[in-house]
């Protein structure tokens, strides 16, 4: 994909003001790993529109996106998860779900002690989302109530 | 994902975002990133190729732990279909 061609047509399409966030110009945020990843509380975070059958879809009609997220339990069975997002090709997920949201694997790791742990919740975003400050606002308030389960990293995955 | 990536970070949680779209990491600049080359859609790999989705977790497990460097990308050589 060409960032610049990517630009002009949301320009086009959706807002005229449209630029990507830049963050050359400013600190990258770093907290070191306290233990080491085999003694760590591990979260997965997907922007892949997934959900439980059950719980609120995204809403995909915003031409802005959708800054929200959903919980999804690391034992789910990936019969029960649904996909609200339109802007990729399910096909492969849909085939393995693996491909986008491994809990299967990440659970095979802890199983085998290369992972402290899988986080019991784990989250998806959609993303495609133009609204920023409200995706940070959640982003943080997700943060902290992960911190406060003592999850201490996170493997984050976009589609 | 580089958005929330930072958030948590700056809220005491190390993150690794895997990445398909290196022009972007490069302006929004997620604390750690794994480049793939793979299809939106798939970023740990193809469907069933089970040694070669373990092999990008791998890599991005000795991010969390490893990198010293803000902003780091590592790019994985591994192509889509490829026999680990």
């Amino acid at each position: 994909m060409d960032i610049k061609k990517t630009i002009n047509f949301m320009r086009e399409n959706v807002d005229p003001d449209f630029d990507f966030v830049d963050n050359s110009n400013r600190e990258v945020p770093f907290t070191k790993l306290k233990k080491n990843i085999k003694n760590t509380k591990l979260v997965l975070i997907s922007s892949g529109g997934f959900h439980l059958k059950d719980d609120e879809s995204f809403d995909t009609e915003d031409p802005y996106g959708d800054p929200s997220y959903r919980l999804i339990p690391k034992e789910t069975n990936p019969d029960l998860i649904e996909i609200s997002h339109t802007h990729y090709d399910h096909k492969y997920v849909k085939k393995d779900l693996n491909c986008a949201f491994p809990l299967e694997l990440l659970r095979g790791l802890e199983r085998e002690d290369i992972i402290g742990r899988l986080a019991e919740e784990n989250y998806s975003f959609m993303g495609y989302c133009l609204k920023t400050e409200e995706l940070k606002e959640n982003a943080q308030k997700l943060a902290r109530k992960l911190f406060s389960k003592n999850v201490k990293a996170a493997l984050i995955a976009p589609t | 994902m580089g958005l929330i990536a930072r958030e948590l970070e700056k809220n005491g949680i190390t993150t690794v975002t895997l990445n398909m779209f290196l022009e972007l990491a490069k302006r929004v600049i997620p604390p750690r990133t794994i480049n793939v080359k793979f299809p939106f859609g798939a970023p740990f790999g193809d469907p069933n190729n089970k040694k070669l989705q373990l092999k990008v977790i791998q890599k991005a497990l000795e991010m969390l732990e490893n990198s010293n460097k803000p902003g780091e990308i590592n790019e994985l050589p591994y192509d889509w279909r490829d026999k680990i």
